[in-house]
Order: structure tokens, then sequence, then C-alpha cells
């Protein structure tokens, strides 16, 4: 019971720390080359920016989280469960950040997952 | 737009290489450190202590957070649904590296999942970096 509120955890906080990001980072603005102008323009937008850090915030949580599980459960238990994160992800940015996902990119998307839990498992 | 297709493909690669290297890196110091002795906090900040003071450890954490910095780059241009199945590549470039490097065994079940997420990688690799740009490249309107 306990490891899966961990694991419901860890999916909740790695999607939508994903999607704050996402969102933080679009408003920053575009790295449009490496120069260093632009990349200090960007960086200090997005190391300014709310979403930005409340994504990075939700990563850290998420990740100490799975160290928790981790030290509960094997590996190989829980990995399964956080490779449907990127479902999940998926979801959320086709509602929250209007995302066009194409057929393809569905399809794509899924055996992604189902391939990163068979590395995981085994 | 195939410019900013191609700075997609090339900062895409550099953040999976980035991520390989590192978790080689993190690997290959955190063996040497050892298991915690137990999972307790005192256990664990002795296993933090003696990471934070390995150099492998150390300079995988370095390319970690260059990673990170090229992930945040790519979502200020393209779509959340389409750097985070590509930058999956991650899991197949760590296994290749674990066996070539560090010589560990890669199961068929593991084969089976790299081979899935490569075909996967594939099919979303088909579809432009950013909604805007997939729409105008599917409907085959020419660019301005």
């Amino acid at each position: 019971m306990i490891t899966a509120l961990l694991v419901a955890i860890i999916v909740v906080c790695f999607s939508f720390g994903d999607i704050a990001l996402t969102r933080g980072m679009k408003q920053a603005g575009e790295v449009s080359s490496l120069r260093l102008a632009v990349l200090d323009e960007v960086g200090g937008r997005a190391i300014r920016s709310p979403l930005v850090l409340l994504g990075g915030a939700l990563q850290i949580v998420a990740f100490v989280t799975y160290l928790l599980a981790l030290s509960r459960r094997d590996l190989s238990y829980l990995f399964p469960l956080t490779a449907t994160s990127d479902i999940v992800t998926t979801f959320a940015a086709r509602y929250l950040l209007r995302e066009r996902v194409t057929p393809t990119r569905w399809a794509g998307v899924v055996i992604v997952s189902i391939g990163i839990a068979l590395i995981s498992a085994s | 737009m195939p410019s900013r297709r191609l700075k997609t493909l090339v900062v895409l690669a550099l953040a999976i290489l980035t991520n390989g290297a590192g978790n080689l890196c993190l690997s290959y110091g955190m063996k040497s450190v050892g298991a915690p002795g137990a999972w307790t906090p005192p256990g664990l900040w002795d296993v933090i202590g003696t990471g934070l003071s390995s150099a492998p450890v150390i300079a995988g954490g370095v390319l970690m957070l260059i990673f990170f910095a090229l992930f945040l780059s790519l979502l200020s241009w393209a779509d959340l649904t389409y750097v985070l199945p590509m930058i999956s590549s991650c899991f197949v470039v760590s296994a290749l590296l674990g066996h070539l490097v560090l010589g560990e065994q890669i199961s068929l079940v593991r084969c089976v999942g790299i081979a899935l997420v490569s075909i996967g990688v594939l099919l979303v690799g088909r579809t432009g970096p950013s909604s805007d740009a997939s729409s105008s490249r599917l409907s085959g309107s020419p660019a301005p």
C-alpha cells in the first residue's frame, strides 16, 4: 500500500514537473543560438521563472521519493510502474500544453514505454 | 523548418551522449563507493559523503547537470511529447555503454526492450519536433 502511494507520488511529480518545466521554458524563450549572450539571457529568465523552479522542485521530490521506494522494493518491481509516467505525461501535455499528439507519436510513446519497462524489469 | 529539425537532432544527440557518459561515470564511481551498509539516515549519509569525494562521481554529477541544461534548452522550442520519448534513447546508450565499458551482461529481455525503444524513437522522430512545425510539414504547405 505504501509502495503504491510512493509510486503514485513519483509518477505525478515527474509528469507535472516536466509539464511545468516545458511551459516555463517556452515562456523563457527559445535558445536560438549557442552565443553566450543568448544563453545568458534565456538562462537568466529560466532561473527566475516560477514554473521552471516549480518543475525542478517537483523533479527533486520525484527523485527522492524514487530513492525511498527503492529502499523498500526491488528496482525491477518499481520501474515498469514509473515507465508509465511517460504515458501520463503525454496525456497531460496534450490537454495542459495543447501539444498535437499524432497517432504516429502516440504509437512511438507507447512502444518506447514498453521497451523501458522491459529494459528495467530484467 | 529543416534548420530547426537539424538543431533539435544535434542537441538531442549531445544530451543523450552526455547522459550516457554521466551514467557511466556515476555507475563506475558508485560501485567503488559501495552499497550503503544500512538504509538508515547515517548509512545513507556515509555513502553520499564518500560519493561526493570521488572524482568519477563528481564528473558524473557535472555531466548530468549539463544534460539537464540541454534538456531544458530542447524544451524551449520543442514539444515535451517529442523530447521525452526521444530522450529515452538514453536507456539504449547507457545499456550499450554498460556492456562495452563496464562489461555488464545484456539479457534477452533487455535486448527486446532496447529494440522496442529504438523502434519507438524512430516513430516519434518521424513527427516534427514542435506542433506548429509538424502541422505545416504534414499539410505540405511550402515554407514562405
